[in-house]
């Protein structure tokens, strides 16, 4: 451990004096620096990002502060949603006009969309097939709430219908 | 005095032992005791997947081996009632809007040929209660996944009494339903 | 005088010596013969996953080994360990502290992920006790999976305290109220075993890009911790549809942790806080 330098200088003491400088010096270093026995566990915010710090899991964000919380937006929307659903459906046994009709179709088809995405994004994995299952549901979806705006409009409607089905039958 | 003659008669020795030459207040991160790592955790990800494919590696089972537990078994019947109740919705809605403008099959229309068939009351009452249950169960499971996304019942048995009374309660429920409605 | 009192002590025992056998042999047979009845061995079978890398063409198996409980210690590493010693030296598994904190031995027993140190042996004799390694993870032989892409998620989240302040390590003491560090409670305790991660079918599917409960309930530690000041970056880094968004309360993680953690209730809260951002 000791240099080269330190074994050629005469006499031991300034050999010893010089190594117990340094070890006392490293100490008082080590104490001070940044540096534990492993990574640092104290990084600063203001340090330039260097290889130390992994590059985000995350695509970069350089698009406005109001899209890049796509995410949590997502969820909070589904909560909303959910939330009238639990207040429509019992309403729907006794309020039987198109209004309700029309916002139980926005409210099955938007709710059933947004479960059918997550089942895609769950199962369905590669470079190609979730767009093209995701493009599928979007069609699928509209196709159905055209087809539930035409069973309101041209046809008896949902709460009818159900009606029907559930007394008539 | 002394500390900066050691420093300066000891430099090079010092910076063989890889001390820091730089004031002791900078902030650099590179010392002989702790190495930085040379990739990115990205970079760590990708190295994953590569080297086991390569070494074709086999996975661990899964779905054979793991025990049916209530959490995950209420979990996909949530699931399951979701997609099968959107399905028949969709499948209908897509179904009238061909049926109708091009067969002239309106929803009275085929109603009243299912009443034609006469068919049995159990069955129809069968068919009631599949529509009936799907709905009282993920209904049911539905509150309990809002009181989670509030942060209320994650306690083990907190958890497993909802679970046991959601399941229970939604055949309660779709029977109510049936009945009473 | 000492001497005489050693010589004559050792006299004595000399003379009693004949008698002390005598009795040792007696009550080694009425031993032996009170043990008789219990020497009948309680045999366990367990069917245990193997996989051998150095096979050419080896297929993944279940291989039976029995052991007879009366010798062996009552958690599953303890046979797992016998078999080792005793049957098949070439059984592969993890395993360092055999109390259940450092997580080396984080396998599938018995259908759930538990620490095989602290998960006593069904001593059931009629039922076979399947081992088999974490779920949904490549194998490196035997019990052993290949834990890298844990670890470098485990990495991502950035598991250390951030400061903006600039403050050097030692320079001051980063206060923390009792209540503060009361949130901790219940978080810091992990011991990165991965049963939870492993137990999560949204893991098993997304594994790539969905971080899994360990990790994230490590994310919510240090968002949480009153020292770090970086909480509001940390959120933000999660905001895809992959690193939290793939959990649905599936809630397997929390009924398989062997220390009692829940990490399906810090995602909650991670989700909570998000929700605020958004």
């Amino acid at each position: 451990m000791v240099s080269r330098e330190l074994r050629t200088r005469k006499g031991k003491n300034t050999k010893m004096a010089a190594t117990f400088g340094i070890l006392r010096l490293a100490n008082r270093n080590m104490l001070l620096s940044p540096q534990l026995m492993t990574r640092p566990f104290v990084a600063s915010g203001l340090v330039h990002r260097n290889r130390l710090q992994p590059a985000p899991t995350t695509q970069f964000h350089t698009s406005p502060r109001s899209l890049a919380a796509m995410a949590s937006s997502h969820w909070n929307a589904e909560r909303v949603l959910v939330l009238g659903m639990l207040g429509i459906f019992p309403l729907a046994y006794f309020v039987h006009n198109p209004a309700m009709d029309y916002c139980l179709a926005t409210a099955v088809v938007l709710h059933g969309h947004w479960g059918f995405e997550q089942i895609v994004t769950d199962y369905i994995h590669g470079p190609l097939l979730p767009r093209l299952s995701k493009m599928a549901l979007y069609g699928a979806s509209i196709l159905a709430f055209a087809g539930l705006c035409y069973f309101n409009y041209n046809d008896v409607g949902i709460t009818k219908a159900l009606s029907m089905i559930w007394h008539d039958l | 005095m002394a500390l900066s003659m050691l420093l300066v008669r000891n430099s090079a020795a010092i910076s063989r032992l890889g001390m820091l030459s730089a004031p002791l207040r900078s902030a650099a991160l590179s010392s002989r005791l702790a190495a930085p790592m040379t990739t990115t955790a990205q970079e760590e990800m990708a190295k994953f997947w590569d080297k086991n494919a390569q070494k074709k590696r086999p996975m661990s089972p899964h779905l054979t081996i793991y025990k049916p537990q209530l959490t995950a078994m209420l979990s996909i019947t949530h699931r399951g009632t979701g997609a099968a109740m959107a399905g028949f919705v969709y499948a209908f809605s897509v179904g009238m809007l061909v049926v109708n403008p091009l067969l002239g099959w309106d929803f009275p229309t085929i109603f009243n040929f299912i009443k034609s068939l006469e068919i049995h009351p159990w069955l129809i009452l069968g068919g009631k209660w599949c529509m009936a249950w799907p709905i009282s169960y993920h209904a049911m499971n539905g509150i309990r996944h809002l009181n989670w996304d509030a942060g209320y019942g994650f306690d083990m048995k907190v958890l497993y009494r909802s679970g046991w009374f959601v399941f229970f309660g939604s055949f309660l429920l779709a029977d109510l339903m049936l009945y009473f409605l | 005088m000492a001497s005489v009192l050693n010589k004559s002590v050792a006299l004595w025992s000399a003379s009693r010596q004949p008698m002390i056998v005598a009795l040792q042999l007696s009550r080694g047979a009425q031993t032996a013969a009170a043990a008789a009845p219990q020497e009948q061995p309680r045999l366990k079978k367990f069917k245990i996953y193997r996989w051998d890398p150095d096979k050419m063409g080896d297929k993944p198996r279940m291989q039976e080994y029995s052991v007879d409980l009366n010798n062996c210690g009552p958690m599953v590493l303890d046979a797992l360990i016998k078999i080792k010693n005793e049957i098949d030296p070439t059984l592969t598994f993890r395993r360092s502290c055999r109390e259940g904190i450092c997580g080396s031995c984080a396998m599938n027993i018995g259908g759930t992920n538990t620490l095989a140190c602290i998960s006593r042996i069904d001593t059931k004799l009629s039922k076979a006790t399947k081992i088999y390694p974490l779920p949904h993870m490549y194998v490196v032989k035997d019990l052993v999976p290949d834990m890298s892409n844990f670890y470098a998620q485990y990495r991502s989240i950035e598991p250390y305290l951030k400061r903006k302040d600039g403050i050097q390590q030692g320079e001051e003491q980063l206060f923390q109220s009792v209540d503060d560090r009361a949130k901790l409670d219940g978080l810091y305790e992990c011991i990165l075993c991965a049963c939870c991660s492993t137990s999560c079918p949204s893991y098993w599917w997304n594994g790539d890009k969905y971080l899994g409960p360990a990790v994230l309930m490590q994310a919510y530690r240090w968002m949480i911790d009153s020292r770090d000041q970086f909480r509001k970056e940390r959120l933000e880094k999660l905001q895809d549809p992959f690193s939290v968004y793939r959990c649905h309360t599936i809630m397997n993680c929390t009924k398989t942790c062997p220390k009692g953690l829940n990490p399906g209730r810090a995602i909650a809260e991670i989700k909570k806080m998000m929700a605020g951002l958004a």
